[in-house]
């Protein structure tokens, strides 16, 4: 894969990240976590998964730290924290944009309506 | 079990891949299609996939690109994929195919994002294969051209050698090759494109065209290497492209066309020792006779006339192998020295002549006649003087 640095990442990259934020996860686990997180509302086939996995070691956000058997673990590295903390920044940004605006299209929608005729 | 399958008797059998291993979708259609049939696919060699009989069943199959030119599966990946209800079929080309039966299992791929970003190896590989095969192809071409300027007499080479359907197999094919070539880079732009955009691939994709084109490019293709495996070692004048035409008592048959001797120069118990037809898109007909007659007195040689005859596809074919004619004999007229110039001769479209004299003070006169789209060129040893014959030769030549 060629060395393209990830500047945006798409749900299932952040939540696979989110996953191993707090202690390392082997891939079924992460799959687990995510569903039980989401609710089931961000499905990660296991394409998707390994895809990520892969593209993240080759990034440098996650590490390997332990093969066992058939079971290999990950962790995140300073530098996937980073990025998931921007990440969240971008998101954080996103949502009070979201608010913001719509606080105003609330405000803005009785005004409207008393200025359209009967 | 009966699964209607004519090759089948509950045994492995292969199929090959009629599409394009980069039309993902199609092939992963193609691949369910088996399934619901009653083919299970069980590992692939090449673009082949091994089959078994099976009942027919609901399964999907999944392409998974390959991220290195030799990436092995890590049993943690194919372990987690089994949890998650995908199994490892194979490696077909440069994909993994996997096959989950359980309707309720996830989809292999759940983002179009990241499924692209699984493309990238195989885009740069694409790229750099599309870059070498239009090279090859540039140099292919280069040398064909050359060759056609190095070699005297490319067309009478052409249509002497090449075996029937040689043309009609080669032109199409190199034709449907570079479509494929096009197809191939534009389904791998087009699935790129539509995945990094977010947009899941379409499924089921239709496959019928693209089965019709693979069968009819491999069809061709089997029918070229045959023809090319044939073909070698056949030295000229020998092979199963040229039909001996001669009637039971050793004269040519009546279609076959010839400077004959006994409407030349009169003669008579004329032997015939070589008559050979040939076929072939460029020249739909082709004869060679051969014939002598009994010694002439005060002769030093027997009269001998060996004709070439071709029917060509197209006037503009006949002018070239005139002039190629005239640059050089054919194998057959081989032992004919000289280079003929042009007679004036009303009854033809062109006429050519020459003569070499012995010391002995026999000639031998070679001459190259057309008349339309037909050829016909003539090592004659002899008491008549072509020149005076060009009627003759164009009643040889006329429809």
């Amino acid at each position: 894969m060629a060395r393209e640095p990830l500047k945006v990442l798409t749900e299932s990259m952040f939540y696979v990240l989110l996953s191993l934020l707090r202690q390392e996860r082997c891939g079924t686990e992460i799959v687990q976590y995510v569903d039980d997180a989401t609710a089931g509302r961000v499905p990660l086939g296991p394409g998707t998964l390994y895809t990520i996995l892969a593209k993240f070691q080759e990034e440098g956000l996650i590490r390997e730290t332990a093969v066992e058997g058939r079971k290999r673990t990950y962790a995140i590295t300073d530098r996937g924290r980073a990025l998931f903390r921007q990440e969240l920044s971008r998101l954080r940004l996103c949502v009070a944009d979201g608010e913001r605006e719509e606080r105003a299209a609330e405000h803005l929608l009785p005004g409207r309506r008393e200025e359209e005729p009967t | 079990m009966s699964t209607g399958h004519p090759y089948v008797k509950n045994e492995k059998f292969r199929e090959t891949c009629p599409i394009s291993l980069y039309d993902v979708a199609a092939v992963e259609t193609w691949l369910e299609d088996l399934a619901r049939r009653g083919y299970r696919p069980v590992g692939f060699t090449g673009a082949q996939v091994e089959l078994l009989p099976d009942e027919p069943r609901e399964s999907r199959f999944r392409l998974q690109p390959l991220q290195r030119r030799k990436e092995t599966l890590n049993p943690e990946r194919v372990e987690a994929y089994r949890v998650m209800g995908w199994q490892l079929v194979g490696q077909l080309g440069p994909f993994w195919v996997w096959r989950c039966d359980d309707p309720a299992a996830p989809e292999l791929d759940t983002d179009p994002v990241v499924q692209g970003e699984g493309y990238r190896y195989l885009k740069r590989r694409m790229a750099r294969s599309l870059i070498w095969t239009s090279l090859l192809l540039a140099v292919f071409v280069g040398v064909c051209i050359l060759n056609w300027f190095i070699v005297s007499a490319p067309l009478l080479n052409a249509v002497e050698d090449a075996l029937p359907g040689y043309w009609l197999c080669a032109v199409p094919l190199s034709i449907l090759g570079l479509i494929q070539i096009v197809l191939n880079v534009r389904n791998m732009r087009g699935l790129w494109r539509t995945l990094t955009a977010g947009v899941p691939l379409t499924r089921p994709r239709p496959y019928r065209r693209g089965q019709i084109f693979g069968g009819a490019a491999y069809l061709l293709m089997c029918l070229f290497y045959a023809m090319c495996f044939v073909g070698m070692g056949l030295s000229y004048g020998t092979g199963p492209h040229f039909t001996w035409s001669a009637e039971e008592d050793g004269s040519p048959k009546q279609e076959v066309r010839y400077v004959d001797l006994r409407a030349l120069d009169g003669a008579q118990n004329v032997e015939y020792f070589r008559i050979r037809t040939k076929c072939q898109e460029l020249a739909p007909r082709m004869y060679w006779v051969d014939q002598t007659a009994p010694w002439h007195e005060g002769a030093e040689r027997r009269p001998r006339a060996a004709t070439a005859y071709y029917e060509m596809l197209t006037e503009g074919l006949a002018a070239e192998l005139a002039e190629e004619l005239l640059a050089e004999q054919p194998g057959f007229l081989a032992w004919v020295p000289g280079t003929a110039e042009p007679v004036p001769a009303s009854a033809l479209d062109g006429f050519w002549w020459t003569e070499t004299r012995y010391e002995d003070g026999d000639t031998i006169q070679y001459a190259v006649a057309r008349l339309g789209r037909r050829v016909l060129a003539v090592g004659y040893t002899g008491p008549t003087d072509l020149r005076t014959e060009t009627a003759y030769l164009a009643s040889l030549l006329m429809e």
